[in-house]
């Protein structure tokens, strides 16, 4: 899984967006959500983050698991990910 | 010939920028004299001596009297220029040759979105200032009335501080504005800056209306259309800019009757 090249990942205060320099467009993140785009960017497997999540954000695996499952599914429709 | 005696470097203020123009050693021909003169007609009171060479330089220019490159950039009426300078921006050097007054201004304003890059925005608007050193700057898309607004505006005491474009620059943690150094729409550059800025997207409508944005994803939104870079992309260093810019400054949607009628007061209100 690998973070569109051409996306630019930044954030101000609770302000949380990610550019696509390809077709110029702004997306508008929650901190979870930007959370992990910034992993993903790191190069860290699904898993990583599902583990990553569980501990930074205090919530149980399996709806981390199903957020996280969800979250990738949407960014891949937007072609975010690869 | 009256070069003959002229000095060989200059250190120009690009809004807070200190940038060194050289003219290199060659054969002295027309062009490359026109470029001197159009420097030194337009740009002479923001020429300053060797004595400030202590001060860190930017960006350096040479002008040279030979070129073996030619860039061609789009405008948006779909007519070609063609610049004859060379750039190597890794060695913050650009070469110019045998220029016009319109390269100089495209030369400048490459050269500004460069060292604007780390901390800065070019932006596409219109502004003017009031009395107390306000700026008010109005931004929108082509059309949409911005140099209207601000000649309007001029017409009720504010002094006009850019027409197309303004330099917006972090320095020390705040933001200053600086008038376009450079020509636009035929005015030579002003030099003047300011420290207190509101930001205004304007439209056209019936009535001259003013209210305050509060989303901020819609202001970056609208921001990132005015603002002009290098190749057109956005870097990292810029999309961090413009988040920082709108979460520190007031942003409204100003609506402005044709007549302009109650617009002084409107952004009074502000």
């Amino acid at each position: 899984m690998k973070l569109k090249k051409q996306l630019l990942l930044q954030k101000m205060g609770k302000v949380f967006v990610a550019y696509d320099n390809e077709n110029s467009t702004l997306y508008e993140f929650n901190e979870v959500g930007f959370f992990i785009l910034e992993k993903i960017k790191q190069g860290l497997s699904k898993e990583q983050v599902i583990k990553i999540i569980t501990e930074e954000f205090g919530v149980k695996k399996e709806k981390a698991r199903s957020d996280c499952t969800n979250f990738i599914k949407k960014i891949k429709k937007l072609g975010l990910v690869n | 010939m009256q070069s003959k005696n002229r000095p060989k470097t200059y250190y120009l203020d690009l809004a807070g920028f200190n940038l060194k123009v050289e003219f290199a050693k060659g054969k002295l021909t027309l062009l490359n004299n026109l470029s001197y003169q159009y420097l030194q007609k337009f740009y002479i009171q923001r020429f300053y001596k060797l004595n400030h060479q202590k001060k860190r330089v930017d960006f350096e220019i040479k002008i040279v009297p030979e070129s073996n490159q030619t860039y061609a950039i789009e405008r948006l009426n779909k007519k070609y220029f063609f610049l004859n300078y060379e750039i190597d921006f890794d060695r913050k050097i650009a070469w110019l040759y045998s220029s016009s007054l319109a390269s100089i201004n495209f030369l400048f304003k490459e050269v500004l979105s460069f060292l604007l890059d780390k901390n800065g925005l070019l932006l596409h608007c219109s502004s003017v200032i009031d009395g107390k050193n306000k700026l008010f700057i109005f931004l929108g898309k082509s059309g949409s009335g911005k140099t209207t607004t601000a000649n309007l505006l001029a017409k009720e005491g504010f002094r006009k501080f850019s027409d197309d474009s303004l330099v917006a620059k972090k320095e020390n943690g705040r933001w200053f504005y600086y008038s376009p150094p450079y020509i636009e729409k035929e005015e030579p550059p002003l030099s003047i800056s300011a420290k207190d800025a509101n930001f205004y997207f304007i439209e056209k409508s019936s009535n001259t209306t003013v209210q305050k944005m509060k989303n901020t994803p819609s202001i970056i939104k609208a921001i990132m259309k005015q603002i002009w870079t290098r190749k057109g992309n956005v870097s990292e260093n810029v999309l961090k800019n413009i988040l920082n810019l709108v979460s520190n400054n007031n942003f409204y949607k100003l609506k402005i009757r044709r007549d302009g009628n109650n617009l002084a007061k409107k952004i009074y209100e502000t």
